[in-house]
């Protein structure tokens, strides 16, 4: 227990540190070297730009969250109902890859493609054209709203296999038993899916919605790899923005604001969800090792 | 081969074939999800010319590699790739080395603090990172070494830490206190239970965890962004997305393409490792 106990306090330590050098950012004014108080504070709130940002956040958590679990609930449901017989099963693994390959491959790279597909000569407008729309050459990144569209598309591409591969682990919890009981008393798909499969996997949707949406109100790389923010900011989220600021716009103070008050407004979320979290262990029977 | 065989045999196929439409529509699904990197793929073999004439679906006429050893080059690949690796074991490292004792201590070791630690591994883990980022390129500014490599392990070592540590730790609390209480009765010190017992046999648990962290890390983004301006300390994925950009209206698509695809390349490789393991940690764990 020691050895542990002494690294837990170093990592405490270097932990408060961090927090320490956190709350140091929200001295506003920081890189200038001039206290100013709350003004940048004042001015972030008074800024179109930022709220511009945090609508767009909050918007996130619909493709980063919403979407692609709900897909992966109904995807994983339906192909575990469906792949059977041995050539399926060998299909299994590669159509799981497939869809957590996105996860896999570094952002940047991802994003690099994506922002290749959509532009004025890429796979879009080729499809468009092959599909004899008179020559589109919109780079689909240029316009605000075509540019959120995509970014949203990106983001569900890339987290659909995140939800996907935990529902499909947790649905090898269920029985198969009862599944075919419950066909043999004449209940069809969907009421399988809706009293057997959908409440047995309730725990692993819970847990991936609470990361995903704090994911997608948080999100920075899908958005700066694709669009950087967007034409004219119509894209960035509050991270983008806050980076910006750091190193765009060289208002330290304003960037410090937004990342504080981001992370004060996850970090609240994250507090609940750990109490929450904590009671539930309790109520199980608590951590030690008890697994036999 | 009488006609009566032949027919049984596909027949046999036949039956073996997923049977619902929802799993032929989900397998070409996936096939569509895989398509912005088999497109990425196919340009990157085609020639300059050969890709503004044809469309992106054709496959190349005159397979050629040229584009992959001009990114190669242009890029110093294989510098990128040992910054990457430095990088992405050194962090997994500390992560591991930080993780493993607080995981057990909280866990078998039933430390007095273990809900308070657990709680505060998921608040971190939660946070957003840019919320750190400038501090920690402050940091790094003040120590003198903004633009190196090594100074990466430490931030992102922390933060894997906290993410390690949840996992172990919920990996851990299904350990079978048998094992540990015979240990005990052995006259092990809490130490040895750890290095003698416990990791061995939860060696599997933590190369899962190991190759969680060296994925995340190699796929790092905005820590490498902020903290590496050279072009010599680059990481893998920072040096392929500088790539576009590099030159005047970007260098040809083809060029990019063959970029994207050599720096996904150490990823591909590391998934098709980490695709067993994931199975077998996530049944091993569905099977408690």
């Amino acid at each position: 227990m020691y050895p542990g106990f002494l690294v837990l306090v170093a990592f405490a330590v270097t932990m408060l540190v961090w927090n320490g050098a956190l709350s140091f950012t929200s001295f506003p004014g920081f890189g200038q070297a001039k206290w100013v108080g709350v003004k940048n504070y004042n001015s972030l709130l008074d800024n179109p730009d930022f709220w511009e940002s945090l609508l767009h956040s909050t918007f996130y958590i619909i493709p980063m969250a919403l979407i692609p679990t709900a897909l992966a609930v109904f995807g994983a449901v339906a192909i575990f109902d469906a792949f059977r017989g041995r050539l399926a099963r060998s299909f299994f693994p590669w159509v799981r890859g497939a869809f957590y390959l996105p996860q896999v491959i570094p952002i940047a790279i991802a994003g690099t493609i994506w922002g290749w597909m959509l532009s004025r000569d890429g796979l879009l407008n080729q499809i468009l054209r092959g599909l004899g729309a008179v020559n589109p050459t919109t780079n689909w990144l240029a316009t605000p709203i075509s540019a959120l569209v995509s970014v949203s598309l990106f983001m569900v591409w890339l987290q659909f296999g995140f939800s996907f591969v935990i529902f499909l682990a947790g649905l090898s919890r269920l029985d198969p038993a009862t599944v075919e009981a419950a066909s043999l008393d004449g209940a069809n798909w969907w009421q399988r899916f809706c009293f057997i499969a959908l409440p047995s996997l309730r725990p692993e949707v819970i847990v991936v919605l609470i990361i995903t949406a704090i994911a997608g109100f948080k999100v920075f790389a899908p958005v700066v790899y694709l669009t950087m923010g967007g034409p004219r900011g119509s894209t960035a989220s509050v991270s983008s923005f806050a980076i910006d600021s750091f190193f765009g716009g060289g208002s330290i103070g304003r960037g410090s604001a937004a990342t504080t008050l981001l992370a004060i407004a996850i970090g609240v979320v994250a507090v609940v969800i750990a109490v929450l979290f904590v009671r539930v262990t309790r109520r199980d029977g608590g951590l030690s090792g008890d697994g036999s | 081969m009488s006609s009566r065989s032949s027919a049984s045999r596909v027949r046999r196929v036949i039956a073996a074939l997923p049977r619902s439409a929802a799993a032929w529509v989900l397998g070409l699904v996936a096939v569509g999800w895989s398509v912005p990197l088999i497109l990425a793929l196919n340009a990157s073999v085609k020639s300059e010319a050969e890709f503004t004439a044809t469309s992106v679906w054709e496959p190349p006429q005159n397979f050629t590699l040229a584009n992959f050893i001009q990114s190669f080059i242009y890029m110093e690949f294989p510098l990128k790739v040992a910054n990457s690796l430095v990088i992405s074991f050194g962090a997994l490292a500390l992560s591991l080395v930080i993780a493993i004792p607080v995981a057990y201590a909280i866990t078998i070791g039933r430390h007095r603090w273990r809900t308070f630690v657990l709680a505060t591994c998921v608040v971190i883990f939660l946070m957003p990172q840019e919320a750190f980022a400038y501090p920690i390129f402050l940091v790094a500014k003040l120590v003198h070494m903004y633009g190196n490599v090594i100074f990466l392990i430490f931030p992102l070592g922390l933060s894997g830490a906290a993410f390690a540590t949840f996992l172990l730790g919920m990996v851990m609390s299904r350990f079978p206190t048998s094992v540990v209480d015979a240990a005990e009765i052995d006259g092990a010190s809490r130490w040895q239970t750890l290095t003698r017992v416990v990791l061995p046999m939860m060696t599997p648990s933590i190369v899962v965890v190991g190759l969680l962290l060296f994925i995340a890390n190699w796929n790092e983004y905005l820590l490498t962004l902020l903290l590496l301006p050279d072009s010599s300390s680059m990481t893998v994925p920072l040096a392929v997305s500088m790539f576009n950009y590099g030159q005047m209206g970007g260098p040809p698509t083809t060029i990019v393409a063959a970029a994207s695809i050599l720096g996904a390349i150490p990823s591909l490789i590391v998934f098709l490792l980490f695709h067993r393991s994931l199975t077998r940690g996530i049944t091993a764990g569905a099977i408690d």
